[in-house]
């Protein structure tokens, strides 16, 4: 505290107080002396002027102590913890003053900063639970992408064994296409064969159809002979009736042949149809398989880069549920804090319009 | 004789005969040479035995309603084809027939009137008619029916 100019302090209130007892009680003595000249009077002067300077100083001492006791008060009541505003009416220009009114100022100032740290705990508290609770959010979402991915990745796995067992499937299919494929054309080369077979049987009945014919003419005309030879010729047109016979029976035999070969070549014709649509299926069935096999090599090449791509997923995942773990712990030590915080500046009062809470 | 011997030969769907005695042989697909300026029923000529001879249409003659039948038997028969050599005085002919069939004696009492239709100039050629049965067979008066056709 600067002490420019004169400044009133105790000690010097003191000093001058005794001063002025002392020389009061040396004029008094001094009058008793002179104007009562009586020794005894003078000691009981003495005396009474000792007592009147003894309750003096008891007084002035209450004055003193008085006053550090209000002030005394006020401090106890703060380290109590009530802040509410107090004014010491203390006129005096003293020390004691100055104490008193540092003594409010400090008040003031605890005052205004614990009101401060009450707004602030105030508005700390709801947003920490607001953070924990956020926190708490995102570290479920986070668990549950976690166990999608999971999922996904299993779907994957399942994915790749199935179509492994269909690029399987599809190269069995391929081989007994090929198979086929084969077998089709051995059964055309035997048809072939057959065909050729066939035509040289129709070729034949050809030049015997035409013996028929000849012979048929030839008895003909043998029994025409015979017939205009009369009685001789008899026999002989029996014979050559007989050979006309045969003949005709030469022609039936080559029309029922040529019937089967006609029948023969039908059902051949339908084989060479049925084997080209095998061939021509066993083409597709191949193509087909081809197709499948490419297809299931693409989707399990895909398969990989996606479980591929799954894994790093869960890795980050991992990362990120770590990551939300340690948030919601932290989030939740501010929330202890916040909580304790309020705790303590609720035993603060401030006065009636800005009283803290009392913490849940 | 109290019986005749008929060569039987059928034109489309109907049945002819002739007399045996009239036949020299009858033969089968022959080479045949149109000749321009001859008639409708005139096919053409064909060698046999060294000889031209004339081949005869009688259906186109007789002008019989064989037609799209006639087409049908003959496809049906295509590598039969039958010419009857005939000779009558001394002209030799060959008549172009559908099927020859057999030589059939008939006793003369059972050689009857025409009974079937005749229609354009058959009933002029039809000597008379015989049942055998399967066919009814109208024989032919041959050496009338060429001296008509002869060119």
């Amino acid at each position: 505290m600067k002490q420019t100019g004169w400044k009133p302090s105790i000690t010097a209130k003191l000093v001058l107080f005794n001063a002025t007892l002392l020389l009061c009680m040396a004029f008094l003595l001094f009058l008793m002396i002179y104007w009562l000249q009586s020794p005894s009077g003078a000691a009981l002067a003495c005396c009474l002027l000792l007592l009147l300077g003894l309750a003096c100083s008891y007084w002035f001492g209450a004055i003193l102590s008085g006053r550090l006791r209000r002030i005394n008060a006020l401090t106890q009541r703060i380290a109590d913890g009530d802040l509410k505003q107090e004014k010491l009416a203390l006129r005096a220009a003293d020390e004691i003053t100055e104490m008193a009114r540092a003594v409010e100022k400090m008040l003031d100032n605890l005052r205004s900063l614990v009101g401060q740290i009450v707004e602030t705990a105030l508005s700390i508290n709801p947003a920490s639970s607001e953070i924990f609770a956020s926190a708490k959010r995102q570290e479920h979402n986070a668990t549950e992408q976690a166990s999608s991915v999971d999922e996904t990745t299993r779907t994957m796995a399942t994915l790749l064994a199935s179509s492994k067992q269909i690029a399987e499937s599809a190269q069995v299919v391929l081989a007994n296409a090929e198979k086929t494929l084969l077998s089709n054309q051995l059964v055309a080369e035997r048809i072939e064969n057959l065909n050729a077979q066939s035509q040289r049987i129709t070729e034949i009945l050809e030049v015997i159809k035409d013996i028929a014919n000849k012979s048929d003419l030839l008895a003909l005309n043998a029994s025409l002979e015979g017939t205009k030879a009369g009685e001789a010729g008899r026999g002989f047109s029996l014979v050559a009736a007989e050979m006309r016979r045969v003949a005709e029976d030469v022609m039936g035999s080559v029309k029922d042949i040529k019937d089967l070969v006609s029948v023969i070549r039908q059902s051949s014709h339908a084989a060479v149809l049925a084997t080209e649509d095998g061939t021509k299926l066993s083409r597709q069935t191949t193509d087909s398989a081809r197709q499948i096999s490419l297809i299931t090599q693409q989707q399990q090449t895909g398969t990989e880069q996606i479980t591929q791509s799954m894994d790093d997923l869960s890795e980050l995942l991992a990362q990120s549920v770590g990551a939300s773990k340690e948030a919601t712990t932290a989030a939740q030590e501010l929330m202890q804090l916040s909580e304790r915080l309020r705790f303590l500046v609720f035993n603060f009062k401030l006065g009636e319009d800005r009283k803290a809470e009392k913490p849940a | 004789m109290d019986e005749l011997s008929i060569l039987c030969f059928s034109l489309g769907e109907r049945w002819f005969g002739l007399d045996v005695h009239l036949v020299e042989e009858v033969v089968g697909e022959q080479t045949l040479t149109p000749v321009p300026g001859t008639p409708r029923h005139v096919l053409g000529l064909f060698p046999l035995h060294g000889r031209a001879i004339p081949l005869f249409d009688p259906a186109c003659f007789l002008e019989l309603p064989v037609g799209d039948t006639r087409g049908l038997a003959q496809a049906k028969r295509q590598d039969s084809v039958r010419v009857i050599v005939v000779s009558s005085g001394e002209m030799t002919v060959g008549i172009l027939v559908d099927e020859v069939r057999e030589i059939v004696e008939v006793p003369r009492d059972r050689l009857g009137k025409l009974r079937l239709s005749a229609e354009g100039k058959l009933v002029e050629f039809a000597l008379a008619e015989v049942d055998l049965g399967q066919l009814v067979v109208t024989v032919l008066d041959l050496p009338r029916l060429l001296d008509a056709a002869r060119v």
